[in-house]
């Protein structure tokens, strides 16, 4: 055994080579990475715990029960509120009001969905505006299609 | 000056005497005393990150499959379906994912184009601020025999080129489907944005890294549906989970003729359309 000691100084420089890698990988990978694959997994966490804009369905009817009821009844009832107000956290958060809710009554927003175009559906309900607005007498004016729809329920 | 000549150099051996040089047994048996010294600080300081590092890495068995509270990602695998037919182009949906995203001006996660084809197959394609504000009536150089909208977005591919050549591991794909970005990894070279064959990427203005659509993943997470598929007024845009049994949207995939988009480039997006004409690119 009288090489001993040059194989002891071998295991002992790999030891050595092995522990500066670790350590230097370390230092390089930030946490997480390569948990699930070739990314670091706390990125997924950090998407999740995003905070939501807009709420679900059922959010604005806890406080407005009427409209909600009216909506569902009707044409309207597939749209949800948000579309034609605003997302939910402009007007709750944590369950305290923080601003009034926007009502928009422009014909420009009726007209987003309901403006006649050609590449709409046929069955879709489609008026050109805003002629269809002058062909019944009414005024240009904000709020025009409420004159005689009500948006939370066209037929009523 | 004097000027030193190698002659005029101490004899080797009278240098070795006069400085205290070690030699290179010594060198080396004292160096690697106060390396290993060293380094055995480093480990012993370090050990619990170290035990850290190593279940990241896989060296431990792994803990549990699901680390995000309240949310098992091993049991849901999202897919998109867009029925063309239904949509009527009002870009409640673009509107809703710039809100949800914050998503900067100008700039699109998803986005609806309007395609008008004529009887000889001209085909003319607008998509003005994404049909976020909706779309005007117009007025074609040709006639116009057939038109429909066609909403984009990510296809959330199983193939994902983007992820594939990111250099950083900045891209990835969850367990339950959907192709993310790490902001804090990504270096912003834009090397997946021209990998992606359907331009759902973007350079953030901002942040200066990769941007798109993350299917509302912290909506997903707390049971909400995307905000696109939420605010669709017609049902054209449906999220499913091929993973939950009796899957309305699965049940749809399965079972009814739908069109994945550029399928000879196999990179199997999980957006599938109904409806789709054959113009639409």
């Amino acid at each position: 055994m009288e090489h001993a000691k040059h194989i002891i100084r071998a295991i002992l420089l790999l030891v050595m080579a092995v522990v500066v890698f670790v350590l230097v990988r370390h230092f390089l990978y930030p946490n997480s990475f390569g948990l699930h694959g070739h990314y670091r997994f706390d990125s997924v966490a950090e998407y999740a715990s995003a905070a939501p804009v807009h709420g679900d369905k059922g959010s604005c009817a806890a406080c407005h029960e009427e409209q909600a009821a009216t909506l569902t009844r009707g044409k309207h009832g597939s749209v949800s509120c948000e579309v034609c107000h605003a997302p939910l956290s402009t007007h709750v958060q944590e369950e305290a009001r923080v601003a009034p809710m926007l009502v928009d009554r422009s014909m420009q927003l009726c007209a987003t969905c309901h403006q006649k175009l050609v590449a709409r559906p046929n069955g879709f309900p489609q008026v050109v505006l805003p002629d269809h607005a002058v062909e019944k007498g009414a005024q240009i004016t904000n709020g025009v299609c409420q004159e005689c729809h009500n948006a939370h329920n066209p037929s009523e | 000056m004097p000027t030193i000549q190698a002659n005029n150099l101490p004899p080797h051996g009278d240098r070795e005497t006069a400085l205290p040089v070690l030699d290179r047994r010594g060198f080396l048996k004292h160096g690697t005393r106060a390396l290993g010294a060293s380094l055995a600080t480093l480990v012993l300081c370090d050990l619990a990150e170290l035990m850290e590092m190593a279940e990241a890495t896989g060296l431990t068995p792994e803990p549990a499959a699901s680390v995000l509270a309240g949310y098992d990602w091993t049991k849901h695998r999202y897919v998109y379906l867009v029925d063309v037919r239904k949509c009527i182009g009002c870009g409640a949906c673009v509107r809703a994912c710039a809100q949800e995203n914050n998503v900067p001006r100008d700039y699109f996660r998803t986005w609806v184009e309007r395609y008008e084809v004529s009887r000889t197959g001209e085909v003319s394609v607008d998509s003005p601020n994404g049909g976020r504000d909706g779309f005007a009536p117009h007025v074609r150089g040709h006639d116009v025999t057939k038109a429909f909208f066609f909403p984009k977005l990510c296809c959330h591919c199983t193939y994902t080129p983007c992820v594939q050549l990111c250099p950083v591991g900045a891209s990835y794909r969850t367990l339950d489907g959907v192709v993310l970005v790490d902001e804090k990894r990504c270096i912003g070279c834009g090397y997946c944005v021209q990998a992606c064959p359907y331009g759902s990427r973007f350079i953030h203005p901002v942040t200066h890294t990769a941007s798109k659509c993350t299917l509302c993943y912290h909506r997903l997470t707390r049971g909400l549906l995307p905000a696109c598929v939420q605010a669709c007024p017609v049902k054209a845009r449906m999220l499913g989970d091929t993973k939950k049994v009796g899957d309305e949207v699965a049940e749809i995939i399965a079972t009814q003729t739908v069109r994945i988009l550029q399928p000879e480039l196999l990179t199997e997006p999980n957006c599938y359309y109904i409806g789709l004409s054959a113009e639409a690119r």
